[in-house]
Order: C-alpha cells, then structure tokens, then sequence
C-alpha cells in the first residue's frame, strides 16, 4: 500500500507533471498542425491534380506531420529516441519478412499510380473479371463488375498481369465472325452486310466497316466483318446489329450452316443404300 | 390575375381551333398549336410521326418512324385529329400540375457536327473559291404549357454516328448527313425536315485543297425559315489560310442570300465569340 501511495505521489510530481502536460499538448498540436496542411493540400492541388493524387499526398503530410510530433513528444516524456529507433530498425525487418506481399502490393500500387493506365470511373478488364474502377488504392484496386459485385485485385496481379481499359477511347470495334455455305454468291454477302451496317444508326459511317475474308472452313467460309460505333453504344449496337444480320441472311436466303460431316465410302464401294420410307406412322404395328 | 394564373384557369381560349387552321399539304409543320382537354393531334413529318395529346395533368408524346428512306417527295401532315386510343412504339408521359393549352413544336439542329460528303471528292485550286450546299438533319423540340417547358426533342430522321478526325484515337463523334453536299441549290431537293447550310470555301494556300469530306459544326448555327418552308441555317465561310496548318471558319449570322425573305427560328446552341472559330484544318476536311 505504501509502495503504491509511493508511486502515485512519484506520477504526481510536479515536473513530471508538466512534462505529461507539455507531451499532450505537443501532440494535440501536431495533429491540428497534420490535419490543417492536410485539408490546404487539398484546397492547393485540388484543381490541378486527380483526385487521387491529392488523397495520395494528404495522406502523406499527414502521417509524417503526425510522426515528427510524436517523436518530440515522446522525447519530452524522457525516452530515449536512439533506443526507440534501434528497435524499430529490428521491428521493420522483422516486419519487412512478415509483410513481403504487401511491401510488394504497395510498391506495385506507386507504380500504378505513377504510369496511370487507368483511373477511377474506367472500365477495365483484368482476366476474366470486367468492371469500373471504383478506387486505387496503395494495396489494391477496387472494381464493381457488371453484375454489382464486389472485386479487390491486388496491385500486384496488375502489375504482372494483362490489363485491358475498355474505356479509354471513344469509339470501339466490333468483330463479327460469320459463316456462310459453300454455295452462297460473296459479293451479295457483302452487299447485303454492307447494306446492314449502312441501315444501322449506330454503326459508325466512317471509320468504314470492314469486310475480311478469312479462309475456307470446314463447314463455312468463314468471314470477318468488323464495325466501328460509339463507346457508350456498344453493348446494344452487338445485339442489334447481329439480329438484323440474321434477318438480312433469312430475306435474302443466305444460309449460316451448321458443321456438317460428308461420309464418303470411296470410289471402290458401292454408294450406301437408302430407302425412303413414306408413311412412318401407319407402318407402326 | 396574372396571365399565366389566367392561362391556367382555362379562363384565356384565345387560340383558333387546330382542326380548321390545319393546313394540309403546306411543309411548314412548325409553330404554336392550341388543344383542349383531352384532345389528340397528330403530325407526319417526312418519316416520323408524332402523336400528342392533352390530358388534364399530363401531355402524352407518342411518336414512330415508318420504313420509309429519308428521300423522295416528304409528306407533311399538320395539326390533325388522331384516335387518343392508338399505340405507337414510343409513347411518353410528362405529368403537371395543371396543363394549359399551349403546345409548341419547333426545328432545331443536331447536337454535334454534321459530316457531309460531295457525290464524288473534288479539288479547290489554289486561289480558288467555291459554295457548297450541306443539307443537316433536323430534331423536333416538344415544349408545352404556359412556361413554354420543353418537353422532348426527337429526331426527324435519326441520323448515323460518324467519326471525323485523323485516327480513331483523335476526333470527334459527329453525325453524317444522309445526303450528299452539292455544287448547285438546284440539286438539293427542298425538303422540309431538313436545314441547308451554303458553306463558301477559299483556298488561299499554295496547294489545290481537296474536299472528300466535310465537318459542319451546326451547333454554332442559327436556324432561319423561309418561303416555300425551307428552312436555312446562317451562311459559312471557311478560309484555308496560306503557309497554316488552321483554317478559320466564318459565321455570318443572318440568313444567307439564296434564302430570299428568311425569319430566326431557332438560335444557336453555342454562341461562337466574334463569329469567327478557328479550327486545325484537318478538323474540317478530311
């Protein structure tokens, strides 16, 4: 009891009073000082920088601000700052082995937002995963597919992996891969492809669609015919631009053949016989 | 009582009847109508047809294109009588407090550039002038009530995206003009869903100049209407410039000379200053 009135009486002393006091008031100023340089960070770059950027730096200013004042104020409360480091030193290696993914992520996640590839609001494809860009952040990037879910892709993995922005130009191509029979006139599959395209409002006039001719297929030739329309447009220009081709082929005859197989007995056997039965039903017993 | 107070009441009728101020066979389909309660009119303009009517809180907006291509003789049909009952693909409420009898229907130029091309491309020699005739789609303004609310814009003949500009990277999403740019105004069929901009070209540099294609930026035009219900935009002047690599392209804002006696129907979209813009050249002809 003694002991502890002893101790209680020591914390009370007045110096080492005032040193708590001063340490308090030390941090209490800094984390004003951090938040203020922060907030006139963002009223400065604001305007001439992306918002991520300045969340960037902000986040920056403040935390070193916050870490200067820290280190005064426990200097103030009679620690010994060498022996405060010299541990630190042996806690981030320890650190640095126990966090490499994240050491990574984080390096991966600077180099992201230094080369820019794309930013918050794209869309971007990253393997089998499409979606918008809704943060990017020092870890990792979020995006929101299509079908509102929730996706976090480490920084890493963009980094090494291919990474496709659907949204950075304003106007997209369209690939369509059409078969055909053997037996149908080219030229009046062109005309009528072209005539579709010219017909369809959202098919770009100019740059001109462009018709391949990819090679004899087994069942089909094999066609490419390729349309340029708006961004925003592409989605609804797929689905109406392939319906109106179906139509077209079906006006005018043209046939889209399914694979087929041609059995062929050589020219030393006989040819297999077949026999047309007329009346299926009525031979049922 | 103030007037637009008056108007709501149904108290001012100060409108003829649309039925006997229909006019058939007259292009001008534009203008201020007058409805009662309850009552459907109907117009046909070249290949769009809108069907309106007057509901105690709402006006219905109905509207369809037939198949039918953006050439050959255009019917107009104005103001006439429609069945409410009919369906169209298109069918749009706007609900109000109180609707009054006032409705407008108004041309107004396309929202983007209108890209047009010469039947086949051709050469400015150095020195030279020339004046083209661009014929651009027109949309149809809906407003209505006492505040003149608009209430949709819809495009006679909806025209083609194109892309005008030096790759697909670069450029500018425009609309292309369905028909082609002419030498002569006598070529250019007169049609009443369609404004024509003579477009002057001076090719003041050392080089001949050739026009395949032609980026009219309509949003900067007025539209201007004139006898026998053709309708104008202001006349422009582009200029090559020698020894640069911009061209500046004029707006004279008033009606041009091949218009005859012309009123303003419809002021810009955007105001240019000075009438003057200056454009990279390859932003105007390619």
């Amino acid at each position: 009891m003694d002991n502890l009135w002893s101790h209680l009486t020591d914390l009370f002393d007045h110096q080492r009073l005032m040193s708590l006091v001063r340490a308090a008031v030390i941090l209490g100023v800094g984390v004003v000082l951090a938040k203020t340089a922060s907030l006139s960070i963002k009223r400065i770059f604001g305007r001439h920088m992306t918002a991520h950027h300045v969340m960037l730096i902000r986040r920056l200013v403040f935390y070193l601000l916050l870490l200067l004042f820290t280190v005064s104020a426990l200097h103030e409360l009679g620690f010994d700052l060498s022996i405060v480091l010299g541990a630190a030193g042996i806690l981030s290696v320890a650190i640095g082995f126990a966090s490499q993914t994240s050491a990574s992520n984080l390096i991966s996640g600077l180099f992201l937002i230094g080369e820019r590839p794309f930013s918050v609001g794209d869309i971007i494809k990253v393997g089998d995963t499409t979606g918008e860009v809704l943060s990017i952040d020092l870890l990792s990037v979020k995006l929101r597919t299509y079908d509102n879910l929730y996706v976090r892709l480490p920084n890493e993995s963009l980094i090494k992996s291919e990474v496709t922005t659907l949204t950075k130009f304003p106007i997209r191509r369209l690939d369509l891969l059409i078969g055909v029979a053997y037996k149908e006139d080219i030229n009046k599959v062109r005309d009528v492809l072209t005539v579709v395209a010219t017909n369809n409002p959202m098919c770009l006039e100019e740059p001109k669609p462009l018709f391949i001719f990819l090679g004899f297929g087994e069942s089909s030739i094999d066609l490419q015919f390729s349309l340029w329309t708006k961004r925003e447009n592409f989605i609804a220009f797929k689905t109406s631009v392939q319906i109106e081709i179906k139509q077209a082929f079906d006006q005018n005859g043209i046939e889209i053949p399914f694979p087929h197989r041609t059995l062929y007995t050589g020219s030393v056997t006989d040819p297999f016989p077949v026999r047309v039965v007329a009346a299926a039903k009525d031979d049922k017993p | 009582m103030p007037l637009a107070e008056q108007v709501m009441e149904g108290k001012i009728a100060h409108k003829a009847d649309p039925v006997t101020m229909a006019e058939h066979d007259t292009p001008m389909w534009w203008g201020e109508f007058s409805f009662s309660d309850g009552q459907a009119l109907g117009w046909r303009i070249g290949p769009l047809n809108i069907h309106i009517q007057r509901l105690t809180r709402e006006w219905r907006l109905d509207y369809q294109r037939c198949d039918a291509a953006d050439n050959g003789a255009v019917n107009v049909e104005r103001a006439r009588p429609v069945d409410p009952t009919m369906k169209s693909d298109v069918q749009n409420r706007f609900v109000f407090r109180r609707t009054t009898a006032s409705l407008w229907l108004m041309p107004s130029l396309a929202d983007r550039s209108v890209v047009a091309r010469p039947v086949s491309p051709f050469y400015v020699p150095p020195g030279e002038e020339t004046v083209l005739f661009v014929s651009s789609p027109l949309w149809v303004q809906v407003s209505a009530n006492y505040n003149r609310q608009l209430l949709e814009s819809v495009p006679i003949v909806r025209p083609s995206d194109t892309w005008f500009g030096p790759s697909t990277r670069e450029g500018e999403l425009c609309y292309a003009s369905t028909t082609h740019c002419r030498l002569t105004l006598e070529e250019l069929p007169i049609r009443p869903h369609r404004a024509v901009t003579p477009v002057q070209i001076i090719n003041r540099a050392t080089e001949s100049l050739l026009i395949e294609r032609i980026n009219l930026p309509v949003i900067y035009l007025s539209l201007y209407s004139a006898e026998p219900g053709q309708l104008w935009t202001d006349m422009v002047t582009i200029t090559r410039e020698a020894l640069d690599e911009n061209a500046s392209l004029r707006l004279h804002k008033r009606p041009p000379p091949q218009a005859g006696e012309a009123s303003l129907l419809c002021e810009p979209q955007l105001h240019a200053d000075k009438g003057i813009l200056s454009r990279a050249f390859n932003a105007l002809f390619s």
